[in-house]
C-alpha cells in the first residue's frame, strides 16, 4: 500500500507543472473551486485576439468605482487569529480589503457603526435542506437558486451565510454528470444496517432491547421484531438467500451556497460539498472491496488522463480513457471534496479512519458519538467529525465505560486536537414545534459545544472555520482577513448566547440580513 | 351586405325599414358628437374641460372646446360626465383550444407566495401556439369585459405563444362574443419560471442561429410540431435559392426571435416568482437590446425591482394592492413603480374575478391604488395608452385623438372615483352599451 502511495504522490509530482488538476490534488481548496466558470475563464485566457472596438472602449472608460463598506467601532473575533477590539473592517466589493484599528475609510465608503457589537464572520451550515433551491434539482443546479427564498432569510437571522444545501435525494437525476460512468457497487450487508433501513429510528444498539429479554417479541416503531429466547437479539426478517443485486452509491448531493439573498450572482460557491455515503455503506469486507476498487480506479484513471494529455500535447491522437467511477469520486481521490459519512460507534469509526488513511483521501465522520473513546485514532488519522452536541445516546450493556454519548465529546475532541463542526439537530428551518431543533438552531448547538468543555474560540470555530475548512473553502470563508469574501455578522453579544441576536448580516459584501427592518425575529431591544 | 339580404329574406315587407338602420349602423357612418364632457385626451396630462368630442365613420373626428356639430348629429350630453379612451388589456389570458386542460397549469398565490399547482410544469414547452390562428371567433364573452371598459384585449396564451390582439366585432347583446383580430402579429411570449429546461428555452432561443447549432434551435421542436408545410416550405426555399448550403432559411420561428434579439419587438415573459426575473435578467446581460414585458406579481416586482433593467423593460401589473413578500405590510407596487421610474401598465381583466357581475364599478381596484398614491393620469395611461403604445397601436388606440379608433367610455363621474359607473361605451363609434 505504502510504495503505491509513494508511487502516486511521484507521479502527481511529476505532472504538477502542465495539469491544474495536480496542482489540486495537494492544495486544500483547488484554484478555481469546481466552479462552473472555471473552463470559460481558462478559453478566454488562451484566445485574447487584438481587442475589437468595443473591447477597446471598455479598456478605455474608466473603471467603476469600487463598492465600499466599512464596518467601524466592533469588536472583531477574526477567528483565525487574535481578537481585534474596537477594530474596523474595510470591504470592497464583497472582499475584505482591510481590517484592523488604523485603517483609512475612502470618504465615499458607506459606513456602519458597530460599537460595543461583536463582528464574526457568518456561520456555515453543513447540513442544510430546503433553502434557497426551488425545485427538486432535476436540472441545472444554479437555475433553480431562488435568492428570495424566505427560508434564507431565516438562515441569515441565525447567523448561517453559507452552507452545504442538499439538492437532490439518490436517484440519477438529469443533471448528472459522467453519466456514462459505471456507478460505485457497495452494497449494504451489515445486519444492523439492515434493521436500521427497515425500521428507520430503529437503533439496534439501544439497551431498552436488550433489558427486555422476557418478552419474545416487541414493538419497534409500529413493526414487531421477534428476539432470539436464548440470546435475546432480535430476530431479522427473513430475507432470500440470493443477494440482492447490488445497489450502487448515488450519494445525496449538497452543493454549498451562500444566502445572497435577492441577488443571483456569487449563490452558488462549490456545486459539489461532498461526497455523502450512507451509514453503513462502507461497513463489511465486500463494502470495503468495492470502494477500494473504486479508489484505485479513479486513481488509475487520472493517471490514464494526465497520460492522456501527455500525448495529446506531443500530437498524438487518441481517445480519452473512458471514466470508470463518477465524477464525485474522482473529485475526492484529487481532495477537492471530501467523504463524508455518518459513524457513531467506534468500530464503525475505526474501520473508516483505516480505509482513509489507506485510501488517502479527506474524511469527515457525521455524528461521532462515541469519539471520546478513540480521540487517538481519531486525531492520527487527521479526519474531521461534525457533531451535535445535544445529541445523547446511552452506553451499550456491560461497556458504560467505552461506549454511548458523553457530554464532554467537544473537550475531548479539542484537547486532542480534532476538529469538528457543529450542526444543527435538522437541516430544514421549521416553524412548527419546539424552537431549537431545526437549522435555526445553529449557534445555539455551538453553545453546547461550550457546555461540553470545548472554548469559546473553539466553539465558534465549529460553526464557522472548521466547516468552511471541511468544505475546502477555507480561503475564501470562515474567517475574517483580507482577501475573503465579506461573509460577517454584526452581533449584539456573543454569538454562543442564546440571548444574542444577529443586527445584520452581510454576505458578499451587501448587508442581506437587518434585525430592525426584516421583522424576521422580534425587534425589540433587552434591558 | 348579408344581413339586409337574410332580413329581406324572412320578412321582406319590412326591408326599407331595416336596410335604413342596418346601413347606418354598419357602415358605422352615423355621426354622434358628445357634448360639454370633460374629455381625458391622454395627449396631455390635463383633461379637457366642456369639450366635444365629435365622432364619424367610427372614427374620432375632432376633439376640442369649439367643435362644430354637424346637425344630423346624434348628440350624448356630457354635462358632469368624464371620457375615456376604452381600456386595454394588456395580458389577457386565455387556453386555446389546442391546448388540452391538463397541460394548464395554475397559479395561486397564497400569502404573497406563489405556487403553481396542476398539470405539467411550465417549463415543459409546446410547439409555439399562434393565437390568432388558433383563438376561436367566439373565445371570449366580451359581456364582461365591456363592463369593465375593456374594449380590446392583448391575448396572451399560457405556455409558449405567439400573441394577438383582439376586439369584440358586430357587438351586441345577441351576439356577444365573436371577436375579430386586430393585430396578428403579436409578440412571442413565454411563461418561464427558475428551472433548466425552462430557461434553455430563453438560452437556445435567444442565441443566433448558427450552423452548428441551427438543428438545437427553436426550429428543432417547431418544425416537428408544427404543420409539416413550414418545414417543407424553408427548406425548399433554402434549395431553390441555391444558397450556401451552411445557412439554412431561418424558420418563422428563428425569425421570430431574431426580432426580439435585436429589440425590435419585446418578449412577453410571464414569471412566476421574483428568481426568475433574476435568471431571465442574468441570461438577458447577453442580449442588451432585447425588450421585455414582464407579467409579475406586484410582489415580485417589489423584490426583485432593483435587477430589472429599466430601459428595456415594462411591467405588466394587476391593479392591486400587494403584500411586501414575507410581511404583514401593504404596498402600492404601480406608485412604487412609478415613482422609482420602472416603466409598467396595469392589465385589466387579468383574472376572471376582476371582472366579475358583482364588480359594481369597474374601476374600483384602479380607484385604491389613486388613492394610495398613484396619481390619475399616471393610472389612466397605464390602462390606455401606454398598453397601446406598447402593442405597438398608439396609432389607432389608447388616447383620443384626430383619426383614432372611436372606442370610448362616458362616466357618469371622475372615472376613477369609486363610485363612478361607465354610463355608455361606444366601440368604433357606436354606442353598443348603455347603463
Amino acid at each position: 500500500m505504502k510504495t503505491n502511495r509513494s508511487i502516486l504522490r511521484l507521479w502527481l509530482l511529476g505532472c504538477l507543472p502542465f495539469s491544474i488538476a495536480a496542482s489540486d490534488v495537494y492544495a486544500w481548496q483547488p484554484p478555481g473551486g469546481r466552479g462552473p466558470g472555471r473552463g470559460m475563464q481558462r478559453d478566454e485566457n488562451r484566445q485574447r485576439p487584438a481587442p475589437t472596438e468595443e473591447e477597446k472602449k471598455q479598456l478605455t472608460a474608466p473603471k467603476p468605482e469600487p463598492q465600499w463598506l466599512a464596518i467601524v467601532g466592533g469588536d472583531i473575533h477574526t477567528v483565525s487569529r487574535e481578537v481585534i477590539r474596537r477594530g474596523t473592517i474595510l470591504i470592497e466589493d464583497g472582499k475584505i480589503k482591510a481590517i484592523g484599528k488604523d485603517i483609512e475609510i475612502p470618504d465615499k465608503a458607506k459606513r456602519i457603526d458597530a460599537t460595543g457589537k461583536w463582528i464574526t464572520p457568518g456561520f456555515i451550515a453543513l447540513n442544510m435542506s430546503g433553502v434557497g433551491v426551488a425545485g427538486g434539482g432535476d436540472g441545472k443546479l444554479s437555475d433553480e437558486f431562488n435568492p428570495f427564498d424566505r427560508n434564507i432569510q431565516f438562515s441569515l437571522s441565525v447567523g448561517i451565510t453559507s452552507g452545504a444545501v442538499q439538492v437532490r435525494a439518490g436517484g440519477p437525476g438529469r443533471g448528472r454528470r459522467g453519466a456514462e460512468a459505471a456507478p460505485a457497487m457497495v452494497r449494504p450487508n451489515d445486519e444492523f444496517y439492515e434493521v436500521t433501513e427497515r425500521f428507520p429510528g430503529f437503533d439496534p444498539d439501544a439497551s431498552e432491547l436488550e433489558n427486555s429479554a422476557p418478552e419474545l417479541e416487541r414493538r419497534a416503531f409500529g413493526e414487531l421484531v421477534q428476539l432470539c429466547p436464548c440470546c435475546s437479539l432480535p430476530i431479522l426478517p427473513t430475507e432470500p438467500i440470493t443477494p440482492s443485486p447490488p445497489s450502487p452509491i448515488v450519494p445525496q448531493k449538497s452543493s454549498v451556497i451562500k444566502m445572497s439573498f435577492g441577488q443571483l450572482e456569487g449563490m452558488l460557491v462549490k456545486e459539489v460539498a461532498f461526497l455523502d455515503l450512507t451509514s453503513g455503506a462502507l461497513t463489511g469486507a465486500s463494502n470495503q472491496l468495492a470502494w477500494r476498487d473504486q479508489i484505485q480506479k479513479a486513481k488509475q484513471y487520472l493517471k490514464d488522463q494526465a497520460a492522456h494529455e501527455q500525448a495529446t500535447r506531443e500530437g498524438k491522437k487518441e481517445n480519452p480513457p473512458r471514466k470508470p467511477v463518477s465524477d464525485e469520486i474522482i473529485s475526492l481521490v484529487k481532495k477537492e471534496i471530501a467523504l463524508r459519512i455518518p459513524a457513531s460507534r467506534v468500530s464503525e469509526m475505526r474501520e473508516l479512519t483505516q480505509l482513509s488513511r489507506e485510501l488517502d483521501y479527506r474524511m469527515v465522520i457525521k455524528g461521532g458519538l462515541e469519539g471520546w473513546v478513540i480521540p487517538k485514532d481519531l486525531a492520527e488519522a487527521n479526519v474531521g467529525l461534525t457533531i451535535t452536541p445535544r445529541v445523547r445516546r446511552e452506553p451499550r450493556f456491560g461497556e458504560e465505560d467505552r461506549s454511548g454519548s458523553w457530554i464532554e465529546l467537544p473537550r475531548v475532541l479539542e484537547s486532542s486536537g480534532i476538529p469538528f463542526a457543529v450542526e444543527p439537530l435538522e437541516g430544514a428551518v421549521s416553524m412548527v414545534g419546539l424552537a431549537g431543533r431545526d437549522l435555526m438552531s445553529l449557534p445555539l448547538e455551538a453553545g453546547f459545544a461550550v457546555r461540553g468543555g470545548a472554548s469559546e474560540a473553539k466553539a465558534l470555530a465549529s460553526i464557522t472555520l472548521v466547516p468552511a475548512t471541511m468544505l475546502g473553502l477555507g480561503d475564501r470563508i470562515g474567517s475574517l482577513d483580507v482577501g475573503r469574501d465579506a461573509d460577517l455578522l454584526i452581533l449584539n453579544g456573543n454569538p454562543l448566547d442564546y440571548r444574542t441576536y444577529v443586527e445584520t448580516a452581510i454576505v458578499n459584501g451587501r448587508p442581506r440580513y437587518q434585525r430592525d427592518q426584516d421583522f424576521v425575529l422580534p425587534v425589540y431591544d433587552r434591558k | 351586405m348579408k344581413r339586409p339580404f337574410s332580413a329581406f329574406k324572412s320578412a321582406w315587407l319590412l326591408w326599407p325599414v331595416i336596410s335604413l338602420f342596418a346601413d347606418s349602423s354598419l357602415l358605422g357612418n352615423e355621426t354622434i358628437a358628445i357634448r360639454n364632457a370633460t374629455v381625458h385626451t391622454l395627449t396631455g396630462p390635463a383633461p379637457l374641460e366642456n369639450a366635444t368630442v365629435l365622432i364619424e365613420d367610427g372614427k374620432i373626428k375632432e376633439v376640442g372646446k369649439e367643435v362644430a356639430i354637424p346637425i344630423d348629429a346624434k348628440l350624448l350630453d356630457g354635462t358632469n360626465k368624464h371620457v375615456t379612451p376604452g381600456f386595454v388589456s394588456v395580458f389577457y389570458p386565455l387556453t386555446l383550444q389546442r391546448e388540452s386542460t391538463s397541460e394548464e397549469t395554475r397559479t395561486v398565490v397564497v400569502g404573497g407566495r406563489t405556487f403553481t399547482l396542476g398539470g405539467r410544469t411550465p417549463s415543459t414547452r409546446g410547439p409555439l401556439q399562434k393565437v390568432s390562428e388558433l383563438v376561436r371567433e367566439d373565445a371570449i364573452d366580451w359581456r364582461p369585459l365591456l363592463r369593465s371598459g375593456i374594449t380590446t384585449a392583448h391575448v396572451v396564451a399560457p405556455g409558449y405563444a405567439y400573441t394577438a390582439v383582439v376586439a369584440p366585432a358586430n357587438f351586441s347583446e345577441e351576439n356577444p362574443s365573436q371577436l375579430k383580430v386586430v393585430k396578428k402579429d403579436g409578440f412571442l411570449a413565454a411563461t418561464i419560471t427558475n428551472n433548466e429546461r425552462s430557461l434553455d428555452l430563453l438560452r437556445t432561443s435567444l442565441r443566433p442561429a448558427s450552423s452548428s447549432r441551427g438543428s438545437r434551435g427553436p426550429a428543432g421542436t417547431g418544425g416537428s410540431t408544427a404543420p409539416s408545410g413550414s418545414s417543407n416550405q424553408s427548406g425548399t426555399a433554402s434549395s431553390q435559392t441555391g444558397g450556401p448550403p451552411q445557412l439554412p432559411a431561418l424558420s418563422e420561428e428563428q425569425k421570430l426571435w431574431a426580432e426580439v434579439r435585436e429589440g425590435t419587438k419585446p418578449l412577453v415573459v410571464n414569471c412566476n416568482n421574483a428568481a426568475t426575473i433574476l435568471h431571465v435578467e442574468s441570461i438577458l446581460k447577453e442580449f442588451p437590446k432585447v425588450k421585455v414585458h414582464w407579467i409579475v406579481n406586484g410582489s415580485d416586482v417589489y423584490s426583485a425591482r432593483s435587477s430589472i433593467r429599466k430601459e428595456n423593460s415594462t411591467v405588466l401589473l394587476s391593479p392591486r394592492i400587494d403584500l411586501i413578500p414575507n410581511s404583514r405590510r401593504r404596498v402600492n407596487v404601480p406608485a412604487l413603480a412609478a415613482s422609482e421610474k420602472i416603466p409598467f401598465a396595469i392589465s385589466l381583466g387579468q383574472r376572471p374575478s376582476d371582472l366579475s357581475d358583482t364588480q359594481v364599478s369597474p374601476t374600483f381596484a384602479m380607484s385604491i391604488l389613486i388613492k394610495t398614491g398613484l396619481t390619475e393620469y399616471d393610472a389612466l395611461s397605464a390602462v390606455t395608452s401606454v398598453p397601446a403604445k406598447l402593442l405597438g397601436m398608439e396609432k389607432s388606440l389608447g388616447s383620443i385623438a384626430p383619426g383614432l379608433q372611436a372606442d370610448l367610455l362616458l362616466f357618469d363621474g371622475p372615472p376613477f372615483d369609486v363610485a363612478t359607473e361607465i354610463e355608455t361605451l361606444l366601440l368604433e363609434g357606436k354606442v353598443v352599451y348603455e347603463n
